[in-house]
């Protein structure tokens, strides 16, 4: 049976939590801790406070329970333990062959997820930086994804209002910036007919500019 | 650290930045995140969001210098040894040249349509060997000494992929390629995960395999009209092996069709490339193992053909 092993954590706002050892162990920095003999008395972690730290036992016993129903499940082996197996099942097609009890798992833990990960970026950052030095892999991904996709499809200003990030480039920084990395968008054979033109000179002076602008690093 | 204070998004680690700007596309690490602000755009052009370069889909039909360009940016910013790295349409020896260069960490190397030579992988395979995942579909050049050499220096190599072109074979483009299969069966003791749709490939070549890949898991062999196995033998002798194939399943067969009609030297590529990795379990922008879930794939036993299915296929040329 598992062991009744419990630990306390203790944020930097003075509140404590218990948990299982098994829970403990999804954090690989408090793991080493508890390895290293300092498991015997509170485990402070300064770096993390209460609101943000109950976030991060809610992780930690969804994945120890998720681990164990799909041990009973599918054939979960021991490598599945780690954060790794989480995402892999996210990203796997679901099967024919999956039986619907393992099919019914993956999706109420996806449910789950979108749920969890449903914050604000204030809070989402708390995450990140706590998920990074208790070292749980599969929260961390977990944020990364959801702070992308708070990043994607927004232009520049609208992703610098959404995580309140000042411009810090000079407008002569910027414009350089925009002409060095403009990527070649253009087809191939678009790309074809442009150098064509670019040689047969075809374009207007200001056409041109822009082009040469817009294609720096690929035309020259 | 708690309640309204500003969360200062610009001073996180290049690290974690790099995780996040990892999931995001190609065009978005380039054009649009060096633009936010100085940390970001420091962040993107260091190594933590390259570990893994995946241009499969840029790169496409692109012209040698913008390959070659793109290529070197991408890797030097990755420090110069990238873990996995996913490039289609290799023009040539030379590129291939610079890619092994920088193959020191690589795990994952995918290949598609690259017209590399037998004697460059002869010569350089002896720089990847830290290769678990190779991906050489529609490598038209290289044959059995290429793999081999793969096979003598990859000593983790644990997935295999490497499908020809449907097309090709109703041409008859290629003769036998059982020689390919026997350098896969001498060299690759620990290959898992084994990928050779529409290789010109007989039963003999599939049993070379069987007896030399001896922890294969999933095999894919459609399109591959001369094998024939046995319901019972793969029963008895590999119980553990998940087959697909040689029979085409329906959804794809719809796609072989389509393809047949547009078909042209490269736009053949890429649906038959989308569609072959339809139960890929790996994603592009992950940072985890390379192994491929092929749990996924469908069981499917070769139950024979007789002459009358050979007709139908004959109507789709």
């Amino acid at each position: 049976m598992a062991s009744a092993k419990v630990f306390v954590l203790r944020t930097c706002d003075g509140e404590t939590f218990e948990i299982d050892e098994s829970v403990a162990y999804v954090s690989e920095t408090i793991k080493n801790m508890i390895e290293d003999g300092f498991g015997h008395d509170l485990i402070p972690l300064p770096n993390v406070s209460s609101k943000i730290l109950l976030k991060v036992i809610e992780y930690c016993r969804k994945h120890v329970s998720n681990f164990e129903s799909s041990k009973k499940t599918s054939n979960g082996d021991e490598k599945d333990k780690d954060n790794d197996s989480w995402k892999k099942e996210k990203e796997a097609v679901p099967e024919v062959e999956k039986d619907a009890e393992e099919k019914a798992r993956v999706e109420e833990l996806k449910e789950w997820e979108t749920t969890f990960i449903d914050i604000d970026q204030q809070v989402l950052f708390d995450l990140l930086q706590a998920a990074n030095y208790l070292n749980i892999k599969g929260l961390l991904v977990m944020a990364a994804e959801k702070a992308a996709s708070m990043i994607r499809g927004k232009t520049p200003e609208q992703i610098r209002e959404t995580f309140n990030i000042k411009n810090d480039f000079t407008p002569e920084e910027y414009e350089d910036i925009r002409k060095k990395d403009a990527m070649n968008d253009f087809t191939p054979e678009e790309y074809e007919e442009i150098r064509k033109k670019i040689a047969d000179n075809h374009f207007t002076p200001e056409e041109y500019e822009q082009i040469r602008k817009e294609n720096a690093w690929a035309i020259e | 650290m708690d309640g309204s204070e500003i969360r200062r998004w610009d001073e996180l680690i290049p690290d974690a930045l790099g995780l996040i700007f990892s999931n995001l596309s190609l065009k978005d690490k380039l054009t649009l995140i060096p633009t936010i602000c100085k940390s970001w755009r420091k962040a993107v052009m260091g190594p933590y969001c390259w570990q893994e370069i995946d241009i499969e889909e840029w790169s496409c039909r692109r012209q040698p210098e913008e390959l070659d360009r793109m290529l070197q940016m991408l890797i030097t910013r990755s420090s110069g040894s990238p873990r996995k790295l996913c490039v289609s349409d290799l023009p040539n020896d030379t590129i291939f040249s610079y890619v092994a260069d920088h193959a020191s960490s690589l795990q994952t190397l995918q290949l598609p349509g690259s017209k590399i030579s037998d004697s460059i992988v002869e010569h350089l395979a002896g720089k990847m060997a830290t290769i678990t995942l190779l991906d050489l579909t529609y490598c038209g050049k290289i044959g059995a000494r290429a793999l081999e050499a793969f096979g003598k220096n990859c000593k983790f190599l644990v997935t295999l992929r490497r499908n020809m072109h449907p097309s090709d074979v109703d041409v008859g483009n290629r003769g036998c390629q059982d020689n390919e299969a026997h350098a896969i069966a001498t060299t690759m003791p620990k290959l898992k995960h084994l990928e050779i749709a529409y290789m010109v490939i007989t039963t003999e070549g599939i049993l070379d395999i069987l007896s030399g890949c001896r922890e294969l898991e999933s095999l894919d062999v459609r399109g591959c009209w001369d094998v024939k196995l046995d319901d019972k033998f793969l029963d008895e002798k590999c119980s553990g092996l998940k087959v697909l194939g040689p029979s085409v399943m329906d959804n794809y067969y719809r796609n072989y069709y389509d393809d047949l009609s547009d078909y042209s030297d490269s736009s053949g590529y890429s649906a038959w490339m989308f569609s072959t990795h339809l139960y890929d379990g790996e994603s592009s922008d992950g940072v985890w193992d390379d192994e491929q879930r092929l749990e996924e794939l469908e069981l499917r036993f070769y139950e024979g053909f007789d002459e009358e299915d050979d007709d139908d296929f004959g109507e789709f040329e």
